[in-house]
């Protein structure tokens, strides 16, 4: 929800949902803009669908991408407070921030929290703080619907009085926990707190009596702080600027070296790294160097960061380069061989050689391919990138029949003169490359008739022919308009 | 212990673990074996090539069905645990064409598709390199002497097999180990059956089969490719049926 609807423009009409009950999706929730059509979270998508008009955008929520967001504002929170931790629910939606004595430079609390608002509202979140005197009673009063304002602040002491009439939703309770006390009609927190404490936990459990402690300050509540990632980076700065690419390249083998001394201590490998080139006029440009396994093998930085800084076309010199780690890992450890050659090693020596590719020619052009179950020849296949992950998962479609196809399939199909016996035959003679080709045999016609969804509806009869010499071509005629194409070589 | 007699004891303990790894490995195909030994059906269909080779495909022409032969060839050549890495600038390879020959469609095949002849020759070189037993097929631009020779350098030291198209007829020798000439033949059987014949002649080989042709038909139905009629021996062999994959 964060990362999909957090930061968006309140017109933009766009909806989260998820797998529900039955093979049935429930919305998880909407823009401001689609609220206005009758939508609510819960709903069924289907019937949300169905009040929607078609334009409304509907995308699977995705917890993971989610809690990602929350963790990265709460790393830029960390200007606010010592302490900032994600709520303790397994799908959190909020920040819990420590700020015990953090409003002394803000000369109050309520400047503070304006300071947090201003900078939730200047990443385009709109926000709810509550300040008492603990994380349980914040929480309750953060996500009380019937709140207005956008800043509560209860005084010292007077959190327990805040929490009396809130709904024991507020707790922070399983679904299973509320529902249980809504049978005895235990709605209200000060209903459950006239409860005699004793008999709470083999009634509810133990979960109840905690909460509430909690939320009370009977107890504390341990809150697991956030780490501020600390990136691991190596910067140059040329003045002047220079544009010699040798300068460049013993300045970058510098500063990856100084990278793998910084690492090689720990153990710790370098996965990711980005470059950064500052350009004369400010521009920035930058690439990301990536391998499959974690490596500190100064010699294969090198070699992989000046195959990518040569596929940049630099059009002005260079003031400043920085590089970044952005994703690092524990070291491999394997066990040393007495030989080369194994399985093991060749696998380790391919990645490098996939990376090294990649390097040099780009991801686009190190492809990995899948067959797709489309009958149009061109839609017939789908290609990942080697480094995609989900690649192996995607390629499940097994086909059990594969007709006959050429290897070689034209960019686009060229239009040949054909001769038939008969309209709408077979041809027994056509033109290719200035040469004139006898049918000796041919097999077909295969209909295809496909891809209107696409805006391009296609119509075609296909023959796969043999000419008296033993050559074979793949033509189709295109239904309706008569004209014959060449499509594929089986060269 | 000094350090010669460490050495030694080292020494002594590499070579008995040789030994022993080499009994091991006696079973496993492909196999470093003399050129001498090998036999055309084998060639063609890819079984058992030593280790290191780069054959040509040359085509009589265009749609002469070379390449198309020889990947049916390579999809067949795949070691255990090996690779199938398809070249191809001009980015028209189509992959159901492919996998109606038998090439599996999965993460043991790598397409690259490199930009310019100087890229692809770089490609070349580097998977060649590759210590993982691998395949590589693809178009081949007009190179000089010394871009052969590095590529029959990198195919030795990492062991893999290249199956070469040339794009021209090469203006220098292309150092290949075996240099084969495919011509179509017009198949025998009418529809329905998809069957496709040639004669493959070897031009030039290292070993026996230099000078050597064969007939070869490839049955679209069943994707089996068959050395139908040795020119130069009578021996003939049904090989390599390779299943259907997605």
């Amino acid at each position: 929800m964060l990362s999909r609807l957090g930061a968006k423009p309140a017109s933009l009409e766009l909806g989260l949902f998820a797998p529900a009950e039955r093979q049935q999706f429930r919305v998880v929730a909407v823009t401001p803009a689609v609220k206005r059509y009758g939508v609510e979270p819960g709903m069924l998508l289907a019937e949300a669908q169905s009040l929607c008009p078609s334009r409304v955008r509907w995308e699977p929520y995705d917890p993971a991408g989610d809690r990602e967001q929350l963790r990265r504002l709460a790393h830029g929170c960390s200007e606010f407070s010592p302490g900032v931790a994600l709520d303790s629910s397994p799908l959190p939606d909020s920040l819990l921030l420590d700020v015990t004595d953090c409003d002394i430079n803000y000369s109050g609390e309520l400047p503070l929290l304006q300071a947090v608002q201003r900078w939730f509202l200047h990443r385009g979140y709109r926000t709810v703080l509550a300040l008492t005197d603990t994380a349980g009673a914040a929480w309750a009063l953060a996500h009380q619907p019937q709140t207005t304002e956008s800043i509560l602040i209860v005084p010292p002491g007077r959190h327990v009085e805040a929490l009396r009439p809130l709904p024991v939703e507020f707790l922070r309770l399983s679904p299973e926990t509320v529902a249980l006390l809504h049978q005895f009609d235990v709605r209200r927190i000060d209903q459950l707190m006239a409860l005699p404490r004793a008999d709470l936990p083999s009634r509810f459990g133990e979960e109840l009596l905690r909460r509430l402690d909690q939320a009370l300050g009977n107890i504390p509540e341990l809150l697991t702080a956030e780490r501020v990632p600390k990136w691991i980076e190596a910067s140059w700065t040329w003045e002047p600027p220079v544009d010699d690419r040798l300068v460049v390249q013993t300045i970058l083998s510098h500063l990856l070296e100084r990278i793998v001394r910084s690492l090689a201590p720990r153990q710790i490998g370098v996965q990711q790294l980005w470059c950064l080139l500052t350009l004369e006029s400010a521009e920035a440009r930058h690439f990301p160097v990536a391998l499959s396994q974690p490596s500190l093998s100064l010699k294969h930085w090198i070699e992989l960061t000046l195959l990518h800084l040569e596929r940049l076309n630099l059009s002005e010199r260079i003031a400043a380069i920085t590089l970044r780690v952005v994703r690092s890992a524990p070291l491999e450890v394997r066990q040393t061989r007495l030989f080369d050659g194994n399985q093991a090693n060749g696998e380790r020596h391919w990645r490098t050689v996939l990376e090294r590719l990649i390097g040099r020619l780009g991801e686009s052009a190190v492809r990995r391919v899948r067959l797709c179950p489309d009958p149009q020849p061109e839609w017939a296949f789908a290609d990942n990138s080697v480094t995609d992950e989900t690649a192996d998962r995607k390629a499940g479609d097994v086909f059990h029949h594969l007709p006959v196809r050429p290897i070689r399939l034209l960019r686009r199909p060229r239009e040949v003169e054909v001769v038939s016996v008969v309209p709408g035959g077979p041809p027994i003679r056509f033109w290719w490359e200035q040469r004139r080709h006898e049918v000796a045999h041919s097999w077909g016609p295969e209909r295809i008739e496909t891809g209107w969804w696409r805006g391009e509806d296609v119509r075609r009869d296909y023959y796969l022919v043999e000419t008296s010499q033993g050559e074979w071509f793949w033509l189709f005629r295109t239904l309706g308009e008569e004209r014959w194409w060449l499509h594929g070589i089986f060269s | 212990m000094d350090r010669v007699a460490k050495r030694d004891v080292i020494h002594q303990l590499r070579e008995r673990t040789r030994q022993v790894e080499s009994a091991f490995r006696a079973g496993e195909s492909p196999v470093d074996r003399p050129a001498e030994h090998l036999d055309l059906s084998e060639l063609l269909t890819g079984r058992r090539l030593p280790r290191g080779w780069l054959i040509e495909w040359q085509g009589s022409g265009e749609e002469s069905g070379a390449e198309t032969l020889a990947l049916a060839a390579a999809a067949a050549a795949i070691p255990q645990g090996g690779r199938l890495v398809i070249v191809d600038p001009t980015g028209e390879f189509y992959p159901p064409g492919a996998a109606s020959l038998g090439v599996p469609m999965d993460e043991r095949v790598v397409v690259l598709r490199p930009g310019d002849s100087q890229a692809t020759w770089w490609v070349w070189e580097q998977v060649l390199r590759c210590e993982l037993p691998i395949v590589v097929w693809g178009h081949v631009p007009p190179g000089n002497e010394r871009q052969w020779v590095r590529l029959r350098w990198a195919a030795q030291r990492g062991g893999g097999w290249g199956f070469l198209l040339p794009t021209f007829p090469p203006a220098v020798s292309t150092k290949a180990d075996v240099r084969l000439l495919v011509r179509p033949l017009p198949s025998r059987r009418s529809p329905p059956c998809w069957e496709r014949r040639w004669q493959v002649e070897v031009l030039s080989a290292r070993g026996s089969i230099h000078g050597k042709a064969a007939d070869v038909v490839l049955s679209h139905e069943t994707n089996p490719l068959r050395l139908v009629a040795e020119l130069a021996h009578s021996t003939a062999g049904v090989v390599s049926p390779r299943g259907k994959t997605g």
